[in-house]
C-alpha cells in the first residue's frame, strides 16, 4: 500500500466554499456530497447520496456530513434528517457543520488532549448553540429533526458521540470481524429513532472512548441507509465483503477519484436495491508510516 | 465514475414488519360470493409481495380465519412474504371478531418477543381485520383493549367492511377513528393490491420517516 503525498484539505462538494453558510446551502441543495481530505497521517473520504425513494418522490437528500483534519486529529460528523421533518435536510447540514466547527476550534485551541468528558461537553455545547440559533431565527426545532454521529480520531484514542440511529465502527483486526461498534439506538420500532432536536436529547447522547486506529486500520461512520451492507452478519463486526475492497481502494487511490468511487458504490443498483434511503459513509483511514 | 471493484453488497440487516390478517370465513361470505373474491385476492397479495426484494424479505404475514362455531383458526403462522402461499379460506359458520382480534394481539406480542430475543429490528406491526357481518361474540371488551393497545403504539389496525351488511360501527370500535374503510363484495383485488403496496411502503420506511401509503383506490372507500 503506497500512500500518496500529504496535501491540504480538499472539499469536492461544495467546490471551494467561501463560508460556512455557503457550505450549508450547497450541502442542502446538491443530491451528492463528496469530500476527500488528507493530512497528519489521516485520510478521510466521505460520500452522501440521495436515496432511491427520495429521488422517486422528488425529495432532497436529508443526510449530511462534515469532516476535517486539524492539528493531527481527524473529525467526521454524520447526520440523518428525519423524513417526517420539513427542514430535515437543513437540520442535518446545520448540526453536522456546527459540531465539526466546534471540534475544529477545540483542536486548534490546544484541546487536543481532551478527555471523553470534554469531548462530550464540546458536542453538547455545539448542539445547544445550533438549537438556539434555529429557535432565534423563529424556526421550529422539530422541523429540523436529525440524528447525530461524531467521530474524533487521535493517534492514541478514538472518540464517538452518538444520538439515534446510524453506525460507527472502529476496525481492530485485519479481517474486519473484530471491531468496536456504536450501534443505533431506536425506540421499540426500527423506524422510530431519537434526535438531537428533542428536549431530552442529552439523555440519549452516548459518548465513548475507543482504541486508537493503528496504521493501516480504518474507522467508518454512516447513516442507516448504508448500514445493512456495512455491518457484519452477526451485527458485531463489519462486513468483510464490503470493507476489504473499499478500504483497499481508498487507501490506494485517495483524493477526488476515491470519493467519486465511494459515491458510485453507494449509489450502485445493488446498494439501492438493499435500501432506498439516503446513504452516507465517511471512511477514516490511518495511513501506514 | 465506476464503483469500487470487487465489493460484495449483502443485506446483513433486515427490519421486519409483522402483518396479521383476520379474514371472514362466515357463511354469509359464501352466500354473497365474496369468498371466491377473497381467495383470489389473497393469491394476488402473495404474488405482489414477492415482486419487491425489500417487501419479500421484510414483511412477515400471519392469517387468522373466523368461522365455524365461533372458532378462530390460524391458517398461516408468521411466514416471510417471500415464502407466503395464499391459504384457501372456507366460508362456513359465524363471525367471532372479538376472539379473532384477541388472538391476533397475542400473536403480535409473541412475534415481537421473538424479534427481541433474536436481536431483530422491527417496525410497528400491522393488523388488518375484514368482515361482512356483525360479530357473533362478546367483542366490545376486546375492541376497548385493541384501542388501548393502539394508543400504546403496540400495533396499527386497519378495519375493512365488506358489502352492504358490513358491521361498520363494530369495526370502527376497534380503531381510534381512522383507517376504517369499506369495499364491495367484488372489490377484493383492488383492496389487496393496495394492501400489498402499503406493506411495501411500510417495509421501506426509514427512521423518523412517516410511512406514506400509496393512494387508495376508489374501490376502498371511507366508512
Amino acid at each position: 500500500m503506497t500512500a500518496p503525498p500529504e496535501r491540504n484539505v480538499e472539499d469536492i462538494v461544495p467546490a471551494a466554499p467561501a463560508s460556512a453558510s455557503t457550505i450549508l446551502e450547497a450541502a442542502v441543495a446538491v443530491p451528492v456530497q463528496l469530500q476527500a481530505l488528507e493530512g497528519a497521517g489521516w485520510r478521510v473520504i466521505g460520500a452522501s447520496l440521495r436515496g432511491r425513494d427520495h429521488v422517486s418522490r422528488g425529495i432532497e437528500r436529508q443526510d449530511a456530513f462534515a469532516a476535517a483534519v486539524v492539528s493531527s486529529m481527524a473529525f467526521a460528523v454524520v447526520c440523518d434528517g428525519a423524513g417526517s421533518a420539513r427542514c430535515a435536510a437543513a437540520g442535518a447540514a446545520r448540526f453536522s457543520q456546527a459540531v465539526l466547527e466546534a471540534l475544529k476550534h477545540e483542536a486548534a485551541d490546544g484541546g487536543i488532549r481532551f478527555s471523553v468528558a470534554r469531548f462530550r461537553d464540546v458536542v453538547i455545547e455545539a448542539v445547544e448553540a445550533c438549537r438556539a440559533a434555529i429557535k432565534a431565527e423563529g424556526l421550529p426545532l422539530h422541523e429540523h429533526h436529525t440524528t447525530l454521529l461524531v467521530l474524533a480520531a487521535r493517534t492514541d484514542a478514538t472518540f464517538i458521540a452518538h444520538v439515534g440511529d446510524g453506525l460507527a465502527g472502529v476496525a481492530l483486526s485485519a479481517d474486519w470481524t473484530e471491531a468496536k461498534l456504536s450501534l443505533p439506538e431506536n425506540g421499540e420500532y426500527a423506524n422510530e429513532t431519537v434526535f438531537v432536536t428533542e428536549d431530552d436529547w442529552t439523555e440519549r447522547l452516548r459518548c465513548c472512548r475507543l482504541p486508537a486506529l493503528q496504521p493501516g486500520r480504518v474507522a467508518v461512520i454512516l447513516t442507516d441507509g448504508t448500514m445493512p451492507f456495512v455491518i457484519g452478519p452477526d451485527q458485531k463486526g463489519l462486513e468483510p465483503g464490503f470493507m476489504a475492497p473499499v478500504s483497499r481502494h481508498l487507501f490506494a487511490t485517495g483524493g477526488v477519484p476515491a470519493a467519486e468511487a465511494l459515491a458510485a458504490t453507494l449509489g450502485s443498483p445493488d446498494a439501492c436495491r438493499i435500501s432506498g434511503d439516503d446513504k452516507t459513509l465517511v471512511w477514516i483511514g490511518r495511513l501506514a508510516v | 465514475m465506476d464503483m469500487i471493484p470487487d465489493v460484495a453488497l449483502k443485506r446483513n440487516k433486515v427490519e421486519r414488519l409483522a402483518c396479521v390478517l383476520i379474514v371472514d370465513g362466515s357463511s354469509s361470505m359464501k352466500e354473497s360470493g365474496a369468498i371466491a373474491e377473497l381467495n383470489e385476492g389473497l393469491r394476488t397479495l402473495a404474488a405482489l409481495l414477492k415482486e419487491d426484494d425489500d417487501t419479500a424479505d421484510g414483511v412477515q404475514i400471519a392469517i387468522l380465519r373466523m368461522g365455524d362455531q365461533d372458532a378462530v383458526t390460524e391458517l398461516t403462522g408468521f411466514v416471510d412474504a417471500a415464502d407466503f402461499t395464499a391459504p384457501v379460506v372456507e366460508a362456513n359458520g359465524s363471525t367471532p371478531l372479538g376472539q379473532a382480534v384477541e388472538q391476533a394481539m397475542r400473536l403480535i406480542e409473541a412475534q415481537k418477543q421473538r424479534y427481541r430475543q433474536n436481536g431483530i429490528s422491527y417496525k410497528r406491526p400491522w393488523l388488518w381485520i375484514m368482515s361482512d357481518g356483525a360479530p357473533t361474540d362478546a367483542w366490545q371488551p376486546v375492541a376497548a383493549r385493541a384501542r388501548a393497545a393502539q394508543e400504546a403504539r403496540q400495533f396499527t389496525l386497519w378495519a375493512i367492511g365488506i358489502g352492504k351488511e358490513a358491521p361498520l360501527q363494530a369495526l370502527k370500535a376497534f380503531t381510534n377513528g381512522d383507517r376504517c374503510f369499506r369495499i364491495g363484495e367484488r372489490d377484493f383485488k383492488a383492496m389487496f393490491e393496495w394492501m400489498s403496496a402499503s406493506m411495501s411502503a411500510g417495509s421501506k420506511g426509514a427512521a423518523g420517516q412517516q410511512v406514506t401509503l400509496p393512494p387508495r383506490p376508489p374501490e376502498v372507500a371511507d366508512l
